[in-house]
């Protein structure tokens, strides 16, 4: 059975009713929805009292270490460089109480008694991060999980036991992630008595693969810099050979599935022609890379094609 | 420059059928209705965090509004619910025997490859927009669509009349195991 008929299959046993939006939202109920909730108020100013409670976890990311060619050494001291002066500014700020100079989570006041924490050290042990949350009043959790070079100490989800998506990411790190944004703070209100969760970078040990992963070609990843993004598959080999890469290809498939979708990507160990053009790459894993590529060049205005080449 | 509510009615307007059918898919229709409103009432709240691609996000808020529901309600997860059901009926064609296995099957994926596959087989979205709405990476996507394919052609190879039909062979067997990814 090909994908295709696997994606006709899936399909297949999609509820027809779901189609049936009109029966379910009339013209008349749907415009009385919309003004329903467009006399509420919206915003910021509604943190904390609003409504409607979904569970709400920010998606969030960032950057720094290894890799091993000399000629994309500067691009990753400048993005360290840029980690290490935003933490830097976030200690000077007015701490909420005296800080320890070992301290691992960084606690200032923020607008409206709020507080503002930044992991400064995210190789700590996980006890000694929940232990400075807890210093603080707070039932906070954090867990540490493996993730690409440049994502790590970065914050990569939130969310909290009462589903209201009060603990806020503050961006502000260099890196880039594909839902915007370098994430390597933390609003917490002040009145939180929730359980809070909070899941941060850290690196991969050997045998781990990434739970989170920004493009391979972003600043503080493997193949920044290294030209491959939008190369052809055939200029890749020496490069991705030189780094002792396992590369999984995922090529471009002609066409349209059965349900009028795109037909996606084949995966495959064997390159794909020669004369296709790399798009977007992954490390799934230290040492193993998924390349996707298209029979089209690579458009120089693609989104963050300039940003990944920042510092090159 | 549009105003909030200007951005709000354009964003509201043009992703409101997705969302529905997206909620539609997945739950009862009373749930859906609620679940479809707190959703924009959420887009409506957090506008400003709306990225320019919309609807992942949306779909992303919906997911949480379900699951949140479920929470409350105390339900078995309802997309399984939806999936069991007897009474749904298929888009197509499909025969009743042959709807019965894929739906087994997919009740049988982890959570988070059933979310992946739906969201790419049943709401149309790219790898990359289902990794936006499901807050994991593309890669993450696309390892748990390789596991969901995987299982559910190891498991229609054991039940479908399709195969057969088609005179395929059945894939090799895999080892049938929870990833270890999933609980992240």
């Amino acid at each position: 059975m090909n994908r295709d008929d696997l994606a006709a299959l899936v399909r297949s046993v999609r509820p027809s009713d779901a189609d049936r939006v009109d029966d379910l939202f009339t013209r008349t109920r749907r415009d009385e929805l919309f003004n329903e909730i467009v006399r509420t108020p919206n915003g910021a100013q509604t943190v904390g009292s609003r409504r409607v409670r979904p569970g709400w976890g920010a998606r969030l990311r960032a950057p720094s270490v290894g890799r091993s060619r000399p000629g994309r050494r500067l691009a990753m001291l400048s993005a360290v460089a840029a980690l290490a002066s935003v933490a830097a500014i976030v200690i000077t700020n007015s701490p909420v109480h005296p800080q320890d100079a070992s301290a691992a989570v960084v606690f200032r006041g923020g607008a409206g008694g709020d507080v503002v924490a930044t992991v400064v050290d995210p190789f700590a042990a996980q006890a000694q991060l929940d232990a400075e949350f807890a210093a603080r009043g707070f039932d906070i959790t954090v867990t540490l999980v493996p993730v690409s070079p440049s994502l790590v100490g970065t914050v990569i989800y939130t969310s909290d036991s009462g589903g209201t998506g009060a603990i806020q990411a503050l961006q502000g790190g260099p890196c880039i992630t594909e839902g915007g944004g370098c994430p390597i703070g933390l609003r917490i209100p002040a009145n939180f008595s929730d359980a809070g969760y909070i899941t941060l970078g850290r690196p991969a040990k050997p045998g781990e693969t990434y739970q989170s992963q920004t493009s391979a070609f972003a600043p503080g990843e493997l193949l920044h810099c290294s030209g491959l993004l939008g190369a052809q598959v055939g200029a890749s080999e020496s490069v991705l050979r030189a780094d002792k890469l396992a590369v999984t290809w995922r090529a471009k498939l002609t066409g349209s599935g059965p349900d009028g979708t795109s037909a996606g990507y084949s995966a495959s160990s064997t390159p794909p022609p020669a004369d296709d053009y790399i798009w977007d790459a992954l490390m799934t894993a230290p040492g193993t890379v998924m390349i996707w590529t298209e029979p089209q060049p690579w458009p120089d205005d693609a989104s963050h094609g300039a940003a990944f080449n920042r510092g090159c | 420059m549009k105003s909030a509510e200007q951005r709000f009615e354009e964003l509201y307007e043009t992703h409101f059928a997705r969302v529905s059918g997206y909620v539609l898919a997945r739950t009862d229709w009373h749930s859906a209705a609620e679940a479809v409103a707190q959703t924009f009432e959420v887009a409506w709240r957090r506008l400003p965090d709306v990225p320019l691609e919309p609807l992942p996000w949306l779909l992303g808020v919906a997911r949480r509004v379900l699951a949140d529901q479920r929470r409350a309600q105390g339900r078995r997860d309802a997309l399984f619910t939806r999936l069991t059901q007897t009474n749904t009926t298929p888009a197509d064609e499909t025969d009743d025997e042959l709807g019965e296995s894929i739906r087994a099957a997919i009740a049988q994926l982890s959570p988070l490859q059933q979310e992946a596959l739906l969201l790419i087989s049943w709401d149309g979205l790219s790898e990359r927009e289902a990794a936006a709405a499901l807050g994991c990476s593309r890669g993450a996507v696309a390892l748990r669509l390789h596991r969901a394919r995987r299982l559910l052609r190891v498991a229609l190879s054991r039940s479908s009349p399709r195969d057969k039909a088609l005179g395929q062979k059945s894939p090799a067997a895999v080892p049938v195991h929870a990833s270890t990814e999933e609980h992240a």
